[in-house]
Order: structure tokens, then sequence, then C-alpha cells
């Protein structure tokens, strides 16, 4: 099908192209999505088709969305309940929470309660609702990770490095990343893991700056078509050079964080001083929701792995999968909170033993 | 097994406190029930958050849960009753139905034109639309309905309206060409 000739009509009528817009079938809004990404030059065209395919089906909306919000507010409902009953008094009251009957009265008290949880999780959801979250990563060019509209997207580097990208964020490798000489260019946000290499420094390019860093752990964020960028450190030690005047540089402790603006002069204001950032999702005040896309609370409770792979591979966007078929009945209960994936399944690995391996966009776990 | 079969057997797992198949539940009926809802308030986030709230309330209760013959309508009737509920405790709502159907009986189901037009929240747009359904012949109108909102494939299209897989997608396609046209 030469989908490039495709005028707005011709999407609109296309079949695969309305289940797309529905999310009512997998693979064909995975193969849209690539394909949009692919053509951008017919972004317009596919952009006024959608308008009026949703505009006929009256919004009814995308089931994958829907359902990933549904999945996503019982975690966080869970965890949320686990926070407020955690006494043993409490817990008591929890087995015998009020069942809400068929009958009509109670429901808007089961009603309210949802909404108030639907809070709780609003500042995640505002990022969620505006994204059409995929399984599928798209490998745009050799070397290059996009996260596309994926909330999160998670890469180990060969290195073993780890990169976490936000929302429409890509990294583009050096050339010669595999052979030792570490170096990435970031385009908008990203979390970092650097695993520590004294004879190899880790460099990471922005349009604004450029970062020196040993062993570290820190977040990014550079968007081009904003008017600055911040870098913050959570472990570890990071020089940040100004791309404009290399005169300009500071190296971070940990808990601080530099922004360089697009203004003239002191374009490296001196670090200032941060509170912890390991905070709960729940917490949005100020300078600490900059890591809130990456640190969100993800709860188990006694499940199996095979169930637990499911969340983390939706939950750090990377994809996970079993050589061995046992592994999948092993039961873990535990929370994270600030844990990259790697270390969420090292964590799991404590309590019962399992290995995995790991490719850039693939992890597999064996026995 | 056909579909109402396989609903009730995800309804009994869910009883046994399966989630997995709440949520095969959900993929299900997600459609059948956003359509279902339309119909009763043209607002598709109030029907969205009704029907999250609904398998909420369902996963609660799963312990209590009776045998249920037909799930599906078991789901509508719940579903128009939190709705309706939802109509007369929420002032916002109740003025947008008063506004648009107020002579209509409660409970009255909307017309496929009137729920997309309601649904617009742009008010440009919606009375653009307004304008260019009505630009479409009775046929035309019938076949996007079919097509878009009831979300049938061609073949189905064709099927119900005794005419050529070819016909129905070429009736759609100069529907899509005259709407296009007027929405510009």
């Amino acid at each position: 099908m030469e989908y490039n000739s495709f005028l707005p009509e011709d999407f609109i009528c296309d079949e695969s192209f309305q289940n797309f817009c529905l999310g009512a079938v997998q693979k064909d809004v995975q193969f849209w999505q690539r394909w949009i990404a692919q053509n951008p030059q017919k972004k317009n065209d596919v952009e006024q088709a959608m308008q009026i395919v949703r505009m006929l089906n009256a919004n009814q909306g995308s089931l994958l969305e829907q359902k990933s919000i549904l999945k996503d507010t019982f975690i966080r409902r869970e965890s949320f309940r686990k926070k407020v009953f955690d006494t043993p008094n409490a817990k008591a009251e929890l087995e015998r929470q009020p069942i809400v009957s068929i009958k009509r009265k109670y429901f808007l008290a089961a009603a309210a309660a949802c909404a108030a949880l639907f809070i709780l999780a609003g500042a995640y959801w505002l990022q969620k609702d505006l994204s059409e979250k995929g399984n599928e990563k798209e490998v745009a060019g050799k070397g290059v990770y996009q996260s596309g509209l994926q909330p999160r997207n998670t890469i180990i580097l060969s290195d073993g490095s780890l990169v976490t990208l936000a929302k429409n964020s890509s990294i583009k490798l050096g050339e010669n990343f595999s052979s030792g000489k570490r170096e990435l260019t970031l385009y908008g946000e990203a979390y970092f893991d650097i695993k520590h290499d004294s004879t190899s420094p880790f460099r990471v390019h922005t349009s604004r700056m450029e970062l020196v860093v040993l062993g570290t752990v820190f977040s990014v964020r550079d968007f081009t078509d904003s008017s600055s960028s911040e870098a913050l450190l959570i472990s570890g030690r990071l020089r940040v050079t100004s791309k404009r005047d290399s005169k300009y540089m500071v190296v971070l402790k940990p808990n601080e964080s530099v922004v360089i603006t697009d203004k003239e002069n002191k374009e490296v204001a001196q670090p200032k001083a941060m509170e912890p950032i390991f905070v709960a999702a729940t917490d949005t005040a100020g300078n600490k929701r900059n890591l809130g896309w990456i640190h969100n609370r993800l709860s188990i409770d006694d499940e199996p792995l095979s169930e637990i792979a499911q969340k983390l591979q939706e939950w750090y966007g990377i994809q996970i999968t079993f050589a061995d078929e046992s592994v999948k009945n092993y039961r873990y209960s535990g929370i994270f909170e600030s844990e990259t994936v790697v270390q969420a399944l090292q964590a799991l690995q404590l309590s019962y033993p399992f290995k995995f391996t790991s490719t850039p966009q693939q992890i597999i776990i064996t026995k | 097994m056909d579909q109402d079969e396989m609903n009730r057997a995800l309804w009994q797992k869910i009883r046994e406190a399966d989630q997995q198949s709440l949520f095969d539940l959900y993929d299900a009926v997600y459609f059948h029930l956003v359509r279902f809802g339309l119909k009763i308030i043209p607002q598709d986030e109030v029907v969205k958050d009704a029907i999250m709230a609904l398998f909420f309330k369902i996963w609660d209760n799963r312990k209590k849960l009776s045998e249920v013959s037909n799930v599906k309508s078991y789901l509508f009737t719940a579903l128009k009753r939190a709705l309706l509920d939802k109509v007369a405790n929420d002032e916002k709502v109740s003025k947008a139905i008063k506004e648009y159907s107020f002579e209509k009986e409660r409970g009255e189901e909307l017309a496929y034109e009137e729920i997309i037009i309601i649904a617009q929240e742009d008010e440009l747009l919606r009375n653009k639309l307004s304008l260019a359904i009505k630009q479409l012949t009775p046929k035309q109108g019938e076949l996007i309905r079919l097509k878009f909102y009831e979300g049938l494939s061609y073949e189905e299209v064709a099927l119900q309206t005794s005419q050529s897989i070819k016909t129905a997608y070429n009736t759609i396609y100069n529907a899509i060409t005259t709407l296009r046209a007027h929405l510009k």
C-alpha cells in the first residue's frame, strides 16, 4: 500500500488507520506509530485525518490508552492503600472495607473515593493523557534511540550504563561508543545511571551543555524548543560546561542542579543546593517535580515474576522476556520508588535468585 | 465459545479474584460501553470516567458479585444508572443535558448526529460539523454511523446494508470528501 500518496480522505477511510485511532488493534497501532514517525512530511495530513475520525466516532478514545490508565490506577491505588492502611488496625479495617452494594445510593460514595485517588495520581496522568503508548520502540537509525510518545523508555548501553528517556526525547550514540569512547548526544530529557570506569570518562552533549562524568546518576533536560537546559546530579560527580563559552564551567555535587539559559551573561548560575530529590509520586512541590516522571512508585504484592516483568516492562519502557518458563512462577513482594530497572531486578534476585542478561532494548530472564 | 459465554467465563474468574480477567473483560466491552454511554451523555470524558469507576467498583465488589447471565447488559444497566446518578448530582452535566435534550424523555437515546455534534467541545467546530452533516444524504449518514461510530468493518457495513464492499467504501469516501469540504 502506497501510503505516501494518501490524502487525508484516504487515511480516514483506511480500516487499519481507523483501528489505530481507536487503539483497538495493537498491530495497527504499532504500525501507524512507526509510519508517522518515519514520514514527518505527512504529519499534517495524518493529524487532519485523526481529527475527523475522532469527530465521527464521538471521541470514543483509544482502548489501549484507556486500559493502560486503568492498569496504572490500579497499581497506584494499591500502593496508596498500603500507605494509608499501613497499621495493624487499619489492615483489619481494609479487610472489611465498605463494600459497595448494587444499591444506587452507595455507588456515589464509591465514585467519590475513586475521584480522590485519581487526583493523587493527577500529575502523572496529565502526562499520560497526552501520550499514545506503544510497546514498540522506534529505532530511527544506528545508535539512535527515541522515546516518542512513551512516558519512559529505558536503554541499556553496551558499557552497562542505563539511560531512561522522558517523552519526546532521544539520544544518539557517538560513532565509537561500542569500542570504548563513551560519548552521546541528548535531545530532550533523560535520566542517566552511568557505569563507573575511571579510565574512560562518559560525555553527554546537549545543545547548550557538555557534561563529563565518572560513575554517577544524574538527569538532564534540554529541549531545543525551551529556552534553558538543566542538569541535576543525584550521586557521584558531574562537570558541566556551557557550549557557548567553555569558561563557564561548574562541578556539581550530589543534589545540586545547574541551569543554563539562552539569556546573555551569567550563562552558568552558581549551583544551588537542592532538597533531596527521592520523593514520593504524590509530592508535586516545585523543584522536586523534576524527576517525577521517573520516580513514581511501583508496588508489587506477592505476584509471580511473569506479572512483575510485565509491570516493569510497562513502567520502564524496556522489553523483558523469559528464556526459562519455570522462573515465571517465582513470587515476590516489594515497592520500587527510585530504582532503575536493573536495580529493581537485582533487588528481586536477592530474595529468590534468577539470572538476567540484557541487550540495548531487551532484558532476558533465565534460571 | 461466543462472546457472551466468554464474558460469563471472565465474570466468573473476576469473582475468583483474577485481575487479568477484569482487563480482558474491559477489552471485550469497552467500545460497547462507550457507545452506549454516549447515547445517554454525549460527553466522552464523563462516560470514560464512569466506565473506569464501574470497573473499580466491580473489582472492589468481586467477593460479593453474584452470577450474571448476560454480562454485557448487566454492565449497560450499571453504567446507565451511574450516568443518570451523575446527571442528577452534577450541575454542569445536568445543565448540558437540559440545553441539548430538554424535551427528550430522560433515558431516551440520542441520535448519532446529535451525539457527534454535542461531543465537540469547540463551538465553532460544532457549528461547522452541524452544517456539514446536513450535506450528507441519509444513506451516507447511515454508512458513516455504522463505520465510524459502531466500528463495523467495510465487510460488515456492506452485509448490513445489502451492497458490495466497493460501493460501501465509495459511498463513505464521498461522504468524507463532502464533510471535509464543509469543515475547512
